[in-house]
């Protein structure tokens, strides 16, 4: 059942002092696809929650329209609608067994004979891996087992769609990524369209067909996880999304197959991404990944010391040069902290560290990149 | 247990503090109660038999006045929860009008001695009552008996149950009864299948507390009850003072203890222990208005009926406070307070002194035993915890006789002395402040001062300058409780004043019994006045001197 979301706008406002109402959401577009789990991520404060809230049935938007399969729900009550929600602490009934709390939505449906219930609540219990503990109380499970059950029971009604508000934050690292990949199953075997609601970027990039980004309750952008990775619509996204280095330059030549761009006195190539067109003169940020960031030293760095293959080897082109202040060694990789005059600092993730040899602090360096994934970003 | 024996012979100044406090609590709590039992038990050949309760309840009157007392604490119990509950629920789940009057009106009587309403209703619905006989022309109606009991009662201690149920109300989120909406449940079943069954431990809490103070309550039967209407409180009282007959108010007495011993100790350790945890912490914080138009319109109706009758009650004392003669003459007139600042600023001096004597020893006695009980581990730990509160769940009756028979010989001769009604007030509201030191130290996690050890402050210092200032909004909102009810006190003091020692409280029930309602009235507004000036000082005092947040507190 897809979900259509138009014009949605909510203004909590404020009577004694209309100044500080507040516009959670504002003019918010959106459609969902069926089957089709879409993530809203954003920074604390930018409207998630409420647009859940909205689509829940417990908050009543100032303007604009919900309308699920076609029709409009915007003001059906809660109760009314076919959606079920996962909430961030789970509201499990602590007055009711396990069983009796996933039970507790199908009870209260007429048309499903008590036989069906039974034998439906079992198997979404044994889904979930729950079966020997429907008799104890929330209180007597770990927290992915709460978790879990809050799963269970929003799924057992067979919702059209459903909702997640920070499902997984109340978990640690470990038990979170398993969550996840369990609630992306669940949600695919059942063909349940939707909506959930992050502000964990890693989690949003794993569990999403489409992400939405949200900034100051608009959509800032929305896409494949890919798509936002790789082509981001703002810096503000490009930061959101991953870690994100800038490198300014400016349009000398625009071609059909893209940018001649000049960085300092280097001249780059930058072929075409995304939407946006410039022409020459204009002033641009190059988005480099600190993945596709890479440092040598500056005297006679030959390229081929680098964990590249030799096909992405030729294409490397360097942008800037600059100084090593940093070196931080995570293990699987090594972060380097790159100073470049008249810049901010440049973050450059190199795999595989010990096949290259490491870089020390003080050393001067070129930073090379691979022209064909950066990202061309207007300057603001 | 053999080790804690030896921690406490380790650390002299605990084991002194522990002993102490024993020694305190076996006199002025356990002695008086055995002493009740004693009496009542013991035959006048020195013989122990029931013989006194055969005799006593041999008599229908007494058998009445034991199952009136508790039909009428059980139908108060369950109407006063009931009514608090409605106004918790409506303060807390829903989006009426005025609800921060509604609050203020729910508390008020809190403030107010507990039988100001009786004076009240017999103002308004008694022989001459302004509501029975002025608007309604009835001139026969009888306001005495059960109904005019039960009515007053429900009035006077509904606010108890509100307190307790707007906590438990507050503290349940609101995502649980909204995630049972969103499975479907209408209304009315989120109602019946969630909110209620998750609140049934705060009911089930608040009616049994209900029900002690109903059995326990004196003032309000003692004007609204009537001959025809005997309860035990007030029969012990007749008994004792009426008929000088100590044996036979002991027995009274005793039967009065059971039930009330009864419900409190399955009050506080069967339903306090069956409160439900929330699974997980972090509330969402929203809240989704979850009641129809029909529940809402019902809601205003009974907290609005209720509302005015609170405010009718105020405003029926305080008019007849300064009437000629209330019912026939209600011209302006100072006459009353003139009698009251005459004959009885005795009474007035008395009640102030004894209240602010006492209060300040009630308050770090208690203190100390919460610190004791919460911080402290050695044996009989909980046996204190539930002796230092038996005073305050008894009914003042029994407390009161106990302290008549256990302090007029040798070598406590205390009756009739300032000594004997302070003491009373002591160990009775005590408890205030332990129950307040107990919630406050239980939220000061240890590892706050343990912090402060580790900084490089003393054991001294630390106490000081951290456990002082963080206890020190509880110590002194328990102190404000205490000195509210010893101002409100009657029921056991009302055996221990003398012709030196005068309580207000005791004069207003004479000057009701003498069919002076204009001097009750007005006595009733000086003491009101004083309470309020009391609390309203101290609120501002400590707010100056802690900030804020103790004023939110008090
Ligand atoms: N009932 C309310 N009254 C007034 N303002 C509100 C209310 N609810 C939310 N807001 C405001 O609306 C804005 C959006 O809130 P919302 O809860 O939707 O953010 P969020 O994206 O879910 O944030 P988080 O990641 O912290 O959960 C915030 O600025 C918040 O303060
Ligand atoms: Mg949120």
């Amino acid at each position: 059942m897809d979900i259509v979301i138009e014009g949605l706008t909510k203004v909590f406002a404020n009577r004694a002092d209309p100044s500080r109402s507040v516009t959670a959401v504002n003019n918010v577009s959106l459609s969902i696809a069926p089957g089709e789990l879409v993530t809203l991520l954003g920074p604390s404060g930018c409207g998630k929650t409420t647009i859940l809230r909205i689509v829940a049935g417990f908050e009543t938007p100032t303007a604009g329209r919900v309308l699920l399969g076609g029709k409009d729900i915007t003001h059906t009550p809660p109760n009314k609608r076919d959606t079920a929600l996962v909430f961030q602490n789970y509201a499990l009934f602590p007055h009711l067994t396990v069983w009796e709390n996933v039970m507790f939505g199908l009870k209260l449906r007429k048309d499903i004979p008590p036989a069906e219930q039974k034998s439906r609540a079992e198997k979404v219990l044994s889904q979930v891996g729950l079966s020997e503990m429907a008799q104890r109380s929330p209180d007597q499970l770990s927290g992915g087992q709460q978790q879990r059950v809050a799963l269970a029971r929003a799924i057992v009604n067979e919702p059209r769609v459903l909702l997640f508000d920070e499902p997984l934050s109340n978990l640690d690292a470990k038990l979170r990524e398993q969550m996840r990949l369990e609630i992306r199953a669940l949600q695919q075997r059942h063909g349940i369209t939707s909506l959930y609601v992050t502000h964990d970027q890693s989690e949003a990039m794993a569990i999403s067909d489409r992400i939405v980004i949200l900034k100051d309750g608009r959509i800032e952008q929305s896409g494949t996880p890919e798509e936002v990775y790789t082509r981001p619509a703002s810096h503000f996204v490009a930061d959101f999304i991953g870690r994100a280095n800038f490198v300014s330059a400016r349009v000398a030549g625009a071609g059909a197959g893209g940018y001649d761009l000049e960085v300092g006195d280097r001249t780059v190539f930058v072929p075409r991404t995304g939407e946006a067109a410039f022409g020459p003169g204009d002033f641009v940020d190059i988005l480099l990944r600190p993945e596709n960031t890479y440092v040598r030293p500056r005297s006679g760095g030959a390229p081929g010391q680098s964990g590249t293959s030799a096909s992405l080897e030729a294409e490397l082109a360097p942008v800037v040069d600059g100084r090593l202040v940093r070196r931080s060694f995570l293990g699987a990789v090594v972060e380097y902290e790159i100073e470049v005059p008249g810049h901010p600092r440049l973050l450059a993730e190199m795999a595989n560290p010990f096949a290259y040899g490491l870089l020390n602090p003080g050393d001067e360096v070129t930073v090379y990149f691979a022209p064909r994934v950066a990202h061309l970003l207007r300057r603001p | 247990m053999l080790a804690a024996w030896r921690r406490l012979v380790a650390e002299p100044p605990l084991l002194i503090a522990v002993l102490a406090v024993f020694a305190l609590l076996a006199l002025f709590v356990i002695y008086p109660i055995l002493k009740v039992v004693e009496v009542s038990l013991v035959q006048p050949d020195g013989s122990w038999s029931l013989a006194t309760f055969q005799n006593l309840f041999s008599s229908w009157y007494m058998r009445a006045a034991l199952t009136n007392t508790l039909v009428t604490a059980t139908i108060v119990a369950v109407l006063a929860t009931a009514i608090g509950f409605a106004f918790a629920f409506a303060v807390t789940r829903t989006d009426i009008p005025f609800k921060g009057l509604l609050n203020t009106i729910a508390i008020l009587p809190i403030i107010s001695p507990p039988f100001v309403w009786s004076v009240a209703i017999i103002m308004l619905f008694g022989r001459n009552g302004f509501v029975t006989s002025r608007l309604l022309g009835l001139y026969d109606f009888n306001i005495y008996g059960m109904h005019g009991l039960v009515f007053a009662q429900v009035v006077t201690f509904f606010p108890v149950a509100y307190m307790t149920l707007k906590g438990v109300l507050e503290s349940l989120d609101n995502s649980m009864e909204e995630a049972a909406l969103d499975l479907g449940a209408s209304r009315w079943q989120v109602f019946r299948q969630v909110t209620l069954p998750l609140a049934r431990p705060g009911l089930a809490s608040a009616a049994l507390i209900l029900f002690i103070e109903s059995m326990a309550d004196f003032g309000n039967p003692l004007i609204l009850s009537g001959s025809q209407f005997p309860t035990l409180a007030v029969q012990a009282y007749l008994q004792v003072t009426g008929m000088f007959d100590l044996r036979g108010g002991a027995a009274l007495a005793v039967a009065l203890l059971v039930p009330s011993l009864v419900a409190f100790v399955v009050q506080k350790y069967w339903v306090s222990r069956r409160r439900y945890v929330t699974v997980t912490g972090k509330p969402t914080g929203r809240r989704y208005i979850a009641v129809s138009t029909g529940a809402k319109a019902f809601l205003i109706v009974v907290t609005g009926l209720v509302s005015l009758l609170v405010i009718s009650f105020y405003v029926a004392i305080a008019v007849g406070a300064f009437a000629r003669l209330w019912g026939y003459d209600h011209s302006f007139t100072w006459r009353n307070f003139e009698y009251v600042f005459g004959v009885g600023r005795e009474a007035i001096l008395d009640t102030l002194v004894i209240a602010i004597g006492s209060t300040p020893v009630a308050g770090i006695l208690g203190m100390v035993i919460a610190f004791l009980v919460v911080r402290q581990r050695f044996p009989g730990r909980s046996a204190m915890e539930f002796i230092s509160l038996l005073d305050y769940a008894l009914p003042g009756t029994l407390i009161g006789i106990g302290y008549v028979l256990a302090f007029n010989t040798r070598p406590f001769v205390l009756t009739g002395t300032f000594a004997i009604i302070a003491l009373h007030f002591i160990f009775r509201y005590m408890p205030l402040g332990i129950q307040a030191g107990v919630a406050s130290l239980q939220q000061i996690h240890p590892s706050i001062e343990e912090a402060a050890i580790n900084l490089g402050a003393s054991t001294a210092e630390t106490f000081r300058k951290v456990t002082l200032p963080l206890v020190a909004p509880a110590f002194f909102s328990g102190l404000v409780f205490s000195f509210v009810r010893a101002m409100t006190a009657v029921s056991g003091a009302i055996f221990l004043v003398s012709a030196d020692w005068q309580l207000m409280t005791v004069q207003i029930l004479s000057q009701v019994g003498s069919g002076r309602l204009g001097a009750a009235a007005a006595f009733s507004m000086v003491l009101l006045a004083i309470i309020l000036l009391a609390t309203g000082t101290i609120r501002l005092v400590l707010g100056r001197a802690f900030g804020a947040a103790i004023q939110q507190r008090l």
